[in-house]
């Protein structure tokens, strides 16, 4: 999550107001007026730095909720150290200060004088042209965890407790520990469906991610205590996500964990150890003591949902999450307003992530017209190019941070030690160098001196270099001649007790940095023009739809398809679970595509050849045998999937087995086409989850009872029965599974070693199975078998894969840079993923995805330049040998050769690198170079490093030879 | 060990991962050992063998080299790359008398404080255990240690060393296979015999430089090699320039 709040926090066109709710949304799409109420933190969010004593002084202790009420802090805390804003807060109910008018500690204590009890609550008018919902989720209540022991047995744990528990940052500091004796447990229980899938306290639906925390929390639980033993109660394991069977599987083996299938109805304690009672598969009871029972609690609608709905004017579903539809799953019932996250319904990460890019979309379509009015752009002076002649001059700030450093390490020591380093000019203690005034002070400084280098000891360069780097630009300055030395978050911080030798250690950081700095070259921020044009590959419905949302953006589009015809996968359904017409989506989505004045559509169109890089991509499409030439910034790819063909089950070879969607072309001509059907199998997971692909296609669970049901409105006298590995209708889908059952669709479960087999029978077929419950097989004789078959990727991503150069996974899908943070875009930039070229998923996911993928598309396009981060590789051609290893291992294919001459010659493509520097440590000839880390500047660390112990002739004659030549350089 | 033993650990680490880590370490006001002096890098992948080897060249007593956990790398793949990197650099310590295990390669998430903590401190205390650089029993001692890591660095610098290592690196990135034994079969076959050859002809030219005018006897003392081994190191010295052999004495060309 880190990377995401550093993000935030840093744009200068995110504003960030905490504390504050919603109270009224007036106003339409491009023009509303939204009132906020925003009530005090009472520490002021410029002054603080976040160091901790205001806490540490603080007399009144609050239960620490970020940590499951399992911790104590107090009234002034942060929640977590990489919260954003990273600001400490006060806890308005317990303050004394506050609430009486005494105490005042804090604010004695805090040298930044960041305390401020004279804030006042805030009523804020905002004018906004679009709005998002994120509310993200609420808990299940306390009455449905009671039933399962919670708050009666001290060791009946939620899930969300169990993982602070693991969390080395908790209250336990990672120790799993019995909450009654503070022992650790040596059997644990993990009971789903907790607050999910039960109409008894409402929840009819299944909260999805569930069934994977449980297994990652007691795969956590097993690496931190190998010796437990962990059982899982699971009704069915819905780990339907991306990659998700394999990993519970490799961690069920890894781990030996039990995987029980029951729904545990209560939990008892007896003499200290809770008793678990469950009823087998086949009817055997069964109980069993355990040390701990952790209760996967599910995603309930966020406590507020009502109260947002009626501020925003917005309906909801009948679980109180936000009402949506397949073909609009980000839009509420109001137009401008958007929804992303659980609040739209239960969630994972990726998901989650995936619809907030998507909203983005949604919202600059809506604002695309006002694009650039009220953004923010900083813009520096120009370098001063008088400095960059001088020798290097090093100025080093020495910073006290409060008590922080200067508590344990003698800073004023440091400061006078670090003057005798060599080429240091100034050298000075500042009492907190991030706050605005000593900034200013510092930029003074610089320029009185004529510094040229500055070194900043302080706290870490990842939390505060890039406003060091900032100070510098704003004073014409290169932002490269900054090097921290971190001596509070690795030094005085954890060497609290230690002052002689933290105070020594301070010493040695800063001398590597001062160093360092003597080597430091300017860097320039690289900036490359963008072609204002996407090229979607695939033209259905995520590929339309992203094609739409590009334009509706406000740029050009060419969206080839590879058939006549575009709508894809999606043109063969007829019906889905809600209702809602398939039809009629991909009806509307071609009309788009084809009327859009901004979208270029050609037909019978494959990619041949892409070349370039972002923003200067160069395509040939080969459009009904004519070879054409395009021009675009970014790629889109939406090559779908296709529906797996079966191999067994006498497909083919008798016409009563057909497939789900075979059925649903039946179904389409109504009553009629069930003469004479009187019993329907169903037969899930064919060629799915290890039959012959190895992953779940996550919708032919939902597709089964879809179509189960429209057989029994039908005709409701059908008999059908379906057997299944796991039924996966997550979500709202639950109830339609529910429904099924109710009108007596029979589900039977299977075991993959234990497949049903369809066998002729006389003119007629039957299917013989093993039933699980009755421990015997049976044989149904079926008027039609309906084989539930799975997805297969697209058989053209192998090929894109090469052309693009970005990787697929082993089924065949492309690979997402990371599934959490990144779940649209791949190891190339510039190119996007969506729909089922990244993985099976229904056509709600797969639109939310295609919104996703133009909103990070858009985002070079609406730059119009992309910038390159200057701690790039740079190749030097004259060493280069042109033996290629950099290209082969260079993860973002940044690296290309090209012809000098006679001879093939490495590149960096700049605009593509990353900096990671594989390619430096990897040259052969040591041709390339990283910027901000190159060989000598690290040599030089390594050096400074050793002259705490052997003084300063240690150093090899080549670098004494460039330090001369560097000498003779400056003299010239 | 004598008491009191302040072992100088150099660390490596990653911007993402162990360096996140050793910052969260500090907020929350973990204690550990003030042995480590740290350098920053993006990630593990860009650090080069002769990093590592210059540090110990340099006397220091330990190297520690921390990355994210497999998988987990903010570049994909750098930590692979750094798992062949250490490979090489723990056979070629060996090679120089320098107990491999001196250099640790760990991984530690931005959000595990707490096991970092853990990773240093026992590091720490493990070093403090062996004591000095040079001082172990299967270790050679300091001055010929910094001897042969100081012929070790040039010969890291070396192209045929460097390819082999790259060419190694290649083909592991292609095959997809890190692991453990495969990577360090490959290093040992494929990369060890130019480093030690090379490192060894580094080595004598220190020798020659120095001490001039050694016989071949006392050269193989030196090197502690066999005469099979001089004879090819002697070939090979023979073909450079600047090098000339003399009745069996070797001259460096002033």
């Amino acid at each position: 999550m880190a990377p995401k709040l550093v993000e935030a926090g840093r744009s200068p066109n995110i504003e960030i107001l905490t504390n504050a709710r919603l109270e009224a949304l007036e106003g339409k799409p491009g023009n509303f007026v939204a009132k906020v109420y925003q009530e005090p933190r009472y520490i002021d969010e410029d002054k603080c730095t976040a160091c901790g004593t205001c806490t540490m002084y603080c007399p009144v202790p609050v239960v620490d909720l970020y940590n499951e009420r399992l911790n104590v802090t107090r009234a002034p805390h942060i929640d977590y150290a990489q919260a954003i804003p990273s600001c400490f807060y006060i806890d308005a109910k317990a303050c004394l200060r506050v609430n009486h008018e005494v105490c005042n500690l804090c604010a004695q204590t805090c040298i930044a004088g960041a305390i401020d009890f004279t804030q006042k609550p805030k009523h804020l008018e905002l004018e906004i042209g679009a709005v998002v919902l994120s509310p993200g989720f609420g808990r299940i209540s306390h009455e449905v965890l009671e039933r399962f022991g919670y708050g009666r047995y001290p060791d009946v744990l939620t899930s969300m407790e169990f993982e602070r528990l693991t969390c080395a940052s908790g209250p336990s500091e990672g120790h799993i520990i019995r909450l009654s004796d503070h022992k650790p447990p040596k059997k644990i229980a993990f009971l789903q469906c907790i607050g999910s899938r039960d109409e008894t306290c409402g929840n009819g639906y299944c909260s999805s991610v569930c069934c994977m925390y449980a297994f990652k929390e007691a795969s956590v639980a097993k690496e931190h205590e190998p010796d437990l033993d962990i059982a899982l109660f699971f009704m069915d394991i819905r780990t339907q996500g991306k990659g998700f069977d394999l990993s519970r599987e490799q961690a069920t083996k890894k781990y030996g964990f039990r995987v029980i299938r029951a729904r545990v109805p209560k939990v008892d304690q007896v003499e200290g150890k809770l008793l678990l009672t469950w009823t087998e598969e086949d009817g055997t009871p069964k109980s069993e003591f355990f040390d701990m029972v952790v209760l996967s609690i599910g995603l309930e609608s966020p406590e507020d949902a009502k109260e947002i709905a009626e501020i925003a004017g917005i309906e909801l579903n009948k679980f109180n999450f936000c009402k949506t539809s397949i073909a609009s799953p980000l839009n509420t019932t109001r137009d401008g307003i958007f929804v992303a996250g659980a609040f739209q319904g239960p969630k994972d990460i990726p998901e989650s992530v995936t619809q907030a890019s998507g909203v983005a979309a949604l919202a600059s379509e809506v604002l695309g017209d006002s694009r650039g009015t009220k953004t923010i752009t900083i813009t520096y002076p120009e370098e001063n190019q008088e400095l960059l002649k001088l020798p290097p001059r090093i100025g080093v700030f020495v910073c006290h941070c409060g008590v922080n450093i200067a508590g344990v390490i003698d800073v004023k020591s440091v400061a006078e030690y670090a003057a005798t380093l060599p080429d240091v000019v100034l050298s000075e203690t500042t009492l907190y160098s991030c706050s605005q005034d000593a900034l200013r002070t510092i930029a003074e400084k610089i320029k009185e001196n004529q510094l040229n280098r500055v070194v900043i000891a302080a706290c870490s360069p990842r939390t505060h270099e890039p406003l060091f780097k900032e100070t510098l630009r704003s004073i014409g300055v290169n932002a490269a001649f900054i090097e921290m030395a971190n001596i509070r978050d690795q030094c005085a911080w954890v060497h609290s007790k230690e002052p002689e030798a933290a105070t020594e250690k301070a010493k040695d950081l800063v001398r590597m940095a001062v160093s360092k700095a003597r080597l430091l070259e300017p860097l320039y921020e690289t900036e490359v023009d963008v072609t204002p044009r996407a090229l979607v590959i695939g033209g259905g419905v995520s590929g339309m739809s992203a094609a739409i949302s590009i334009a509706d953006q406000g740029y050009e589009c060419i969206l080839i398809e590879k058939t006549d015809t575009l709508g894809g996968i999606a043109n063969k359904l007829s019906f889905t679970l809600t209702g809602e017409d398939p039809k009629k989506i991909v009806k509307e989505l071609v009309n788009r595509v084809k009327k859009h004045p901004k979208i270029t559509l050609y037909t019978n169109a494959t990619l041949k050849n892409l070349s370039g890089y972002i923003g200067n991509f160069i395509s040939t499409i080969d459009h009904a045998g004519e070879e054409i030439q395009v021009e675009h910034g970014v790629t889109i790819i939406a090559t779908g999937g296709r529906p797996y063909e079966p191999k067994d089950y006498l497909y083919g070879q008798s016409n009563r087995v057909i497939t789900q969607l075979e059925l649903e072309e039946k179904l389409k001509k109504g009553k009629s086409s069930l003469k004479n059907i009187n019993t329907v199998v169903m037969i899930q997971c064919v060629g799915s989850r290890g039959d012959d692909q190895n992953y779940c296609s996550k919708v032919c669970c939902m597709q089964a009872v879809k179509n189960a049901l429209k057989l029994k409105e039908l005709k409701p006298s059908i008999k059908i029965y379906v057997f299944y590995r796991d039924m996966r209708t997550y979500g709202f889908s639950e109830a339609f599974y529910r429904e099924a059952r109710e009108k007596g669709v029979i589900f039977l479960r299977y075991e993959p070693d234990r497949r049903p087999e369809v066998i002729k029978s006389g003119r007629g077929i039957k299917v013989k199975a093993f039933d699980r419950i009755s421990q015997m097989d049976i044989e149904i004789p079926a008027s039609l078998v309906v084989l539930s078959v799975g997805i297969s990727p697209s058989e053209d991503n192998d090929k894109i894969s090469k052309i693009v150069k970005t990787p697929i996974t082993q089924d065949g899908f492309f690979l997402e840079a990371h599934a959490k943070l990144r779940p649209v875009e791949v190891a190339v930039d510039g190119v996007f993923i969506c729909g089922l070229s990244h993985g099976p998923k229904g056509i709600d996911e797969c639109i939310a995805q295609a919104k996703a993928a133009a909103s990070k598309a858009v985002i070079p396009l609406s730059k119009g330049k992309v910038s390159v981060e200057p701690i790039v590789s740079r190749i030097d051609k004259d060493k280069c040998i042109g033996c290629g290893i950099c290209v082969s291992l260079c993860p973002y294919n940044a690296i290309q050769m090209v012809k000098v001459g006679k001879r093939r010659k490495a590149e960096t493509i700049s605009a593509s690198c990353k900096g990671c520097g594989i390619c430096a440590s990897h040259c052969p000839v040591l041709a390339i170079s990283m910027g901000g880390f190159t060989d000598e500047q690290i040599f030089s660390q390594i050096h400074a490093f050793a002259e705490s112990y052997l003084g300063t002739q240690q150093k090899d004659s080549q670098e004494k030879k460039q330090e001369q030549e560097g000498e003779q350089e400056n003299k010239e | 060990m004598s008491e009191g033993f302040n072992p100088r650990i150099l660390g490596i680490f990653c911007n993402w991962c162990c360096y996140a880590a050793a910052d969260s370490a500090g907020v929350s006001r973990y204690q550990y050992p003030p042995n480590v002096r740290v350098i920053r890098v993006m990630c593990t992948g860009r650090i080069d063998t002769r990093f590592i080897l210059e540090a110990f060249r340099l006397q220091a007593d330990g190297v520690f080299i921390g990355g994210c956990h497999l998988g987990e790398c903010h570049y994909q793949t750098g930590n692979y790359e750094a798992l062949i990197m250490a490979e090489l650099t723990r056979q070629v310590l060996k090679d120089c008398g320098v107990r491999p295990d001196r250099m640790a390669l760990e991984w530690a998430s931005a959000a595990e404080g707490p096991r970092y903590v853990e990773l240093i401190t026992n590091y720490t205390n493990k070093i403090k255990g062996y004591g000095e650089l040079g001082s172990l029993e299967d270790e050679d001692p300091k001055p010929l240690i910094v001897r042969h890591l100081t012929a070790a660095v040039k010969a890291a610098e070396n192209m045929k060393v460097r390819s082999a290592f790259g060419n190694v690196a290649k083909k592991l990135h292609k095959e997809w296979d890190y692991s453990p034994d495969r990577i360090s079969k490959e290093v040992a076959e494929k990369v060890m015999p130019a480093f030690r050859r090379q490192r060894l002809i580094e080595e004598t030219k220190l020798l020659v430089k120095d001490k001039e005018l050694l016989t071949n006897k006392e050269l193989i003392k030196e090197l502690s090699i066999s005469d099979e081994e001089f004879d090819a190191i002697i070939k090979a010295l023979s073909k450079l320039k600047g090098i000339s052999i003399e009745e069996g004495i070797i001259k460096l060309a002033s």
